[in-house]
């Protein structure tokens, strides 16, 4: 991408907005639709973000299409836990100890995306937020109890709690 | 392996290709809504669904009643200038109003309210009318500017500047950094007032930029002016960069007045007066030489 379309953008200039909107939204409502289970939040979610990353890409020093997007997922998803938080903050658990599962047998292959993301959307928001900033963005145990404003022994327990509860759904299937 | 779960997971539902079957939502509807909730103001926002809950109200009872009733009186009108010219328009009291280049505006369609809220992002030239007797509201950012005399003023705030800048020219504006009004100044004709986006900072002095309006009116004043103020002031109003690789150039005051005349026009009158060359590499104007 050129900086002349940033240049536009950042200038207000309405149709490389919506270009830029066309080019990126799916993706990014793809991620944030991974924490946010309604739609119609995350549909309020994307447009905060865009409104943030229209005001934020004058900041951006564009080195390459893969940092442009991780970028802007992180604004998405940090959007998303703002929305998670105001609606139920997240809390601490006690230690425990679980067997972590071991997926020995592989999934049917009957199995399709939406199938594997209604899984996610059925756990508990504080088991959901952890599985996928840990295991689908990369986050680590520091990072995620810094965001969540819980003890990082919490985020291994949330983590583990949903490795479990997905496995069983998976063998359930 | 326990992140085997993470990998089957991650490769499944990180980035599918499309959009889960049975979902409404579409990038050409999520843009639509983005229209709605930002390009037409925050504001109609949090309100919209009382201004819809309200219009329906009175498009049913009217509708029935008083079938001829304009219905307008609601309506939010934005302006969004994409050309490359000055854009002039005319408020429902009569007020004008200058539009620079990449500038939207919203207002009222019809004043019915004590206070006009405006709202702005990119340049504007407001010349209230004498006979106006409505208090201005212009918010930009986070800067807030009321007026409610006889005023001509001038506001800069571009998206991609650190300061909101509100030039009065006549008349007089008070003006606050944040929608709480802590800290209002008020500011007098000839000054400008600051006010710094991200800090909420605020500041006024005397204007000494004679140019500020020159965006609209098209005249560029150099009053005993550093070349180097001069080049300055030249390479925003042109959008080009200009480099001084002499210090003798840079320090060469210069006087003079141009009206809707090119860059290379004003260069060559500069170049009249002091030993200066100019050279054009790429977009970039380079001066150099002996000066004066």
């Amino acid at each position: 991408m050129s900086d002349k379309r940033f240049h536009r953008i950042i200038q207000n200039d309405f149709k490389a907005q919506k270009e830029f909107y066309m080019a990126y939204s799916q993706k990014l409502f793809l991620t944030i639709y991974r924490y946010v289970k309604n739609e119609q939040d995350a549909g309020s979610i994307i447009n905060m973000g865009f409104y943030k990353i229209f005001k934020a890409l004058s900041d951006f020093e564009y080195q390459n299409e893969q940092m442009l997007v991780a970028w802007m997922k992180k604004i998405m998803i940090n959007e998303a836990l703002t929305f998670l938080r105001q609606n139920s903050k997240f809390t601490n658990t006690a230690l425990e100890i679980i067997e972590e599962p071991s997926l020995d047998e592989l999934p049917s292959d009957k199995l399709v995306f939406e199938d594997y993301l209604k899984m996610v959307h059925e756990l508990p928001q504080d088991l959901r937020t952890v599985f996928n900033l840990y295991a689908i963005d990369g986050f680590s145990h520091k990072e995620i109890a810094e965001k969540l404003e819980i003890k990082e022994s919490s985020s291994r327990v949330y983590l583990a709690r949903a490795r479990k509860i997905l496995q069983q759904k998976i063998l359930d299937r | 392996m326990k992140d085997k779960i993470d990998k089957l997971f991650k490769h499944k539902i990180e980035e599918p290709e499309k959009l889960p079957a049975g979902l409404n939502w579409t990038p050409e509807q999520g843009w639509e809504n983005y229209n709605k909730d930002f390009l037409q103001g925050r504001k109609t926002f949090s309100l919209k669904y009382l201004y819809i809950a309200l219009a329906a109200a009175c498009i049913a009872f009217f509708a029935i009643l008083l079938p001829l009733i304009n219905s307008d009186s609601e309506k939010i009108k934005v302006v969004e200038n994409t050309t490359q010219e000055v854009m002039q328009i005319t408020l429902p009291d009569g007020s004008l109003l200058w539009l620079n280049k990449n500038t939207r505006i919203q207002y009222p369609a019809r004043f019915k309210t004590p206070v006009i809220e405006i709202f702005l992002e990119g340049e504007a030239y407001f010349e209230i009318d004498k006979s106006n007797q409505y208090e201005y509201l212009v918010k930009a950012f986070n800067a807030s500017v009321r007026t409610a005399v006889e005023t001509a003023f001038n506001i800069r705030a571009f998206a991609n500047e650190k300061h909101v800048t509100v030039t009065v020219a006549r008349g007089g504006a008070k003006v606050s950094g944040n929608e709480t009004d802590e800290m209002v100044l008020v500011v007098p004709e000839g000054s400008y007032c600051s006010v710094n986006r991200s800090e909420k900072l605020i500041f006024a002095s005397v204007n000494s930029n004679q140019n500020f309006q020159a965006w609209r009116t098209g005249r560029l004043i150099f009053d005993y002016q550093s070349v180097a103020s001069v080049a300055d002031i030249l390479a925003e109003y042109f959008n080009t960069e200009i480099e001084i690789t002499d210090k003798q150039v840079a320090y060469c005051m210069f006087t003079g007045e141009f009206h809707k005349k090119s860059i290379d026009e004003i260069l060559q009158q500069i170049q009249s007066e002091f030993k200066i060359n100019i050279e054009h590499q790429g977009s970039k104007i380079i001066l150099s030489g002996k000066g004066c």
